[in-house]
């Protein structure tokens, strides 16, 4: 699904220059549960905006769904993110004053598709929340407001979600929701990226990338990845 | 629902949830578009007041002959020019066959009228029984003058509305006796309301008296002001206004490349005056409502580049699941004409509104809605919003997503 070859990416800061991506080369395949691991400064949210075609590479080869990325132009790009990638963020992104429902259903508006009648809703239910569709994201709790946004990276029926540090902002618990919701998602043969520093989470994954000054030091696959639902139910009553 | 049409409403639901922002950006296009509205309303009633005015003065076909030279710019109150007399003007009518009427308009002056123990001091003027026909006001109540008054001299007087008021209280005028100055005058009606005239003074707070008693028993003297001669209707007044030239050239026996010792005025000349005179209204005023469009243009562009920079990680968001440059630009473009369109049409809404209100109150020198420049204030403030607009969308289409969302 993704073939990334010897690819290069560096940024000029203030004079100084930053290497973020020194050669990386990788292999997503369809049906995948990769998590991306490193610490702060390892180049991993710019492999992130690689793989979900937001950043070019400067040097290197990146194809996606069997197509050159060079050589595709920016409208492109963006009818691809639309169609194809669902994005999950830290920050969840959703818009205030805006409801959960037509949060979710904002890459519907971009999108060339006609009948997207009801595929908010469908997106909701999927992540429990249909019953707060009205609701603005205000009114929500941090887990529920990353679901909200599982829910909108999923109103495409994309081929690839592309999770970036989707804990980051959220007590333990709700973390796990999350990541049981990613598991769920991936059973049901979603590719699924995750991007983390968190050693835990990344187990949860089938394969698990270290990357640490823009190189790829590790790729392992997980024999026994944990599970997050059991996991959840195990912290259940201490709550 | 195509694309397009998701793009724009979603830009109208974003307006909605920055409901104060929005409030801000209508409030300029709102001000300017109700001025020009307004003013154009305005200007357009006071034109069309002055053009009544006028028209009752001038109704018809009709041309004013006045003595004295235009060069010397004596007003009609000059008495200094003796040369127009009545004669004339009977000659006139006798020669220019177009001439269907005429009433000469004696200037008196303002003379002490006397009722019982009180007094006031007004305008007497002398007319003609043709004068009811020529300046299209007869009398409200009593009797107008006959041919035989004029004939005789008869010392009779009409009175405007405001005098009779004045003078008589709660009496009946009809039949009382007054004096002008120390000649006893009989008042046999009152005349039409007229209001004021284009330079302000009250045509009601007069007395008007047969053409000759004025000019024998009130002024001693055998010549006139000036007349209001009606042309038949469908002649060029041009022509007839050379012709008239022609026989008061040859009765005044002036040597060719004399100038005339009288002038004449058409309404067509008299409407050109108004209107340049009434510039302010029809050019300068409107041009300042512009001006208030284009700072309202300014304010938009500002508060919408502004608003592109706090909303940086969600036009980044958008950019991320989807969007395109052109979806961006698109969604701002709506986004700043719909702000502008909505504040005028509220602008033509309140004047509308406001123009109803008083009008409805009375003030009717005050012009009824302006529709074409309440339409031309919308298309302007339609542009406004759209040229405002490039700016930020150019900026926010440019927005790079890795950037916007860090």
């Amino acid at each position: 699904m993704i073939q990334l070859r010897d690819v290069r990416k560096t940024y000029h800061k203030n004079g100084t220059t930053i290497v973020a991506l020194d050669g990386v080369s990788l292999d997503v395949e369809r049906g995948d549960f990769l998590a991306v691991l490193g610490p702060s400064g390892s180049g991993k949210s710019t492999l992130m905006n690689v793989m979900g075609l937001l950043d070019r590479p400067d040097a290197g080869t990146h194809s996606f769904l069997g197509e050159a990325v060079e050589t595709l132009g920016e409208d492109d790009l963006a009818a691809l993110r639309n169609e194809k990638i669902g994005f999950v963020f830290q920050s969840f992104h959703l818009l205030p004053r805006t409801t959960a429902q037509e949060n979710v259903e904002l890459p519907l508006l971009y999108s060339k598709r006609r009948d997207i009648g009801g595929l908010g809703a469908r997106a909701l239910d999927a992540v429990g929340l249909a019953d707060r569709a009205s609701h603005h994201p205000g009114e929500l709790s941090g887990g529920q407001q990353q679901r909200v946004a599982i829910a909108r990276a999923l109103v495409n029926d994309p081929d690839l979600i592309l999770a970036d540090e989707p804990t980051g902002n959220l007590d333990r618990r709700s973390g796990l929701e999350v990541l049981a919701l990613l598991q769920q998602l991936n059973r049901g043969g979603r590719t699924v990226i995750l991007v983390t520093h968190d050693e835990e989470l990344a187990r949860m994954a089938h394969r698990l990338v270290r990357l640490l000054d823009g190189r790829v030091v590790a790729d392992e696959r997980l024999q026994r990845p944990s599970d997050a639902a059991e996991l959840l139910a195990a912290a259940g009553g201490s709550r | 629902m195509t694309k397009n049409v998701r793009l724009i409403a979603a830009g109208l639901r974003t307006l909605g949830r920055h409901r104060a922002r929005t409030a801000f950006m209508m409030l300029g296009t709102f001000v300017g578009v109700a001025a020009l509205t307004v003013v154009v309303a305005v200007g357009q009633g006071a034109q069309q007041d002055v053009l009544d005015r006028f028209d009752r003065m001038f109704s018809g076909s009709s041309i004013m002959l006045m003595a004295g030279s235009r060069s010397h710019r004596q007003g009609p109150h000059a008495s200094s020019v003796t040369t127009l007399t009545l004669e004339d003007l009977a000659a006139v009518q006798a020669r220019v066959d177009a001439v269907r009427l005429w009433d000469p308009w004696q200037m008196v002056g303002r003379r002490e009228v006397v009722w019982r123990d009180r007094s006031r001091s007004v305008a007497v003027m002398g007319h003609s029984e043709r004068g009811e026909v020529a300046w299209n006001r007869g009398a409200a109540r009593g009797s107008f003058f006959t041919a035989q008054d004029i004939a005789s001299a008869a010392r009779v007087a009409l009175v405007g509305q405001t005098l009779a008021r004045d003078l008589f209280g709660e009496a009946d005028p009809i039949g009382e006796e007054i004096r002008i100055g120390t000649v006893p005058f009989r008042v046999i009606g009152v005349l039409e309301v007229l209001g004021a005239d284009p330079h302000g003074m009250d045509r009601d707070d007069e007395v008007h008296v047969p053409v000759t008693t004025a000019m024998r028993r009130l002024q001693n003297v055998d010549h006139v002001n000036a007349a209001k001669i009606l042309v038949a209707q469908g002649r060029d007044l041009a022509g007839v206004t050379a012709e008239i030239e022609q026989v008061l050239r040859e009765r005044h026996a002036l040597p060719p490349g004399a100038d005339n010792d009288f002038a004449m005025i058409t309404p067509r000349q008299v409407e050109r005056m108004i209107e340049s005179s009434n510039r302010v209204f029809t050019v300068f005023l409107p041009l300042l409502a512009g001006a208030s469009l284009l700072v309202a243009g300014i304010v938009v562009a500002n508060l919408m580049l502004m608003a592109v920079n706090e909303r940086r990680a969600e036009i980044g968001l958008r950019k991320a699941v989807g969007a395109r440059a052109t979806d961006v630009r698109l969604q701002l473009l709506v986004e700043c004409a719909a702000v502008t369109l909505a504040g005028g049409m509220a602008g033509v809404a309140a004047s509308w509104l406001g123009l109803v209100v008083v009008r409805a109150h009375g003030v009717q020198s005050i012009g009824s809605m302006p529709w074409q420049a309440g339409l031309v204030g919308l298309g302007s403030a339609l542009v406004v919003g759209l040229v405002a607009g490039v700016a930020p969308a150019k900026r926010a289409a440019g927005l790079d997503p890795v950037e916007a969302l860090r």
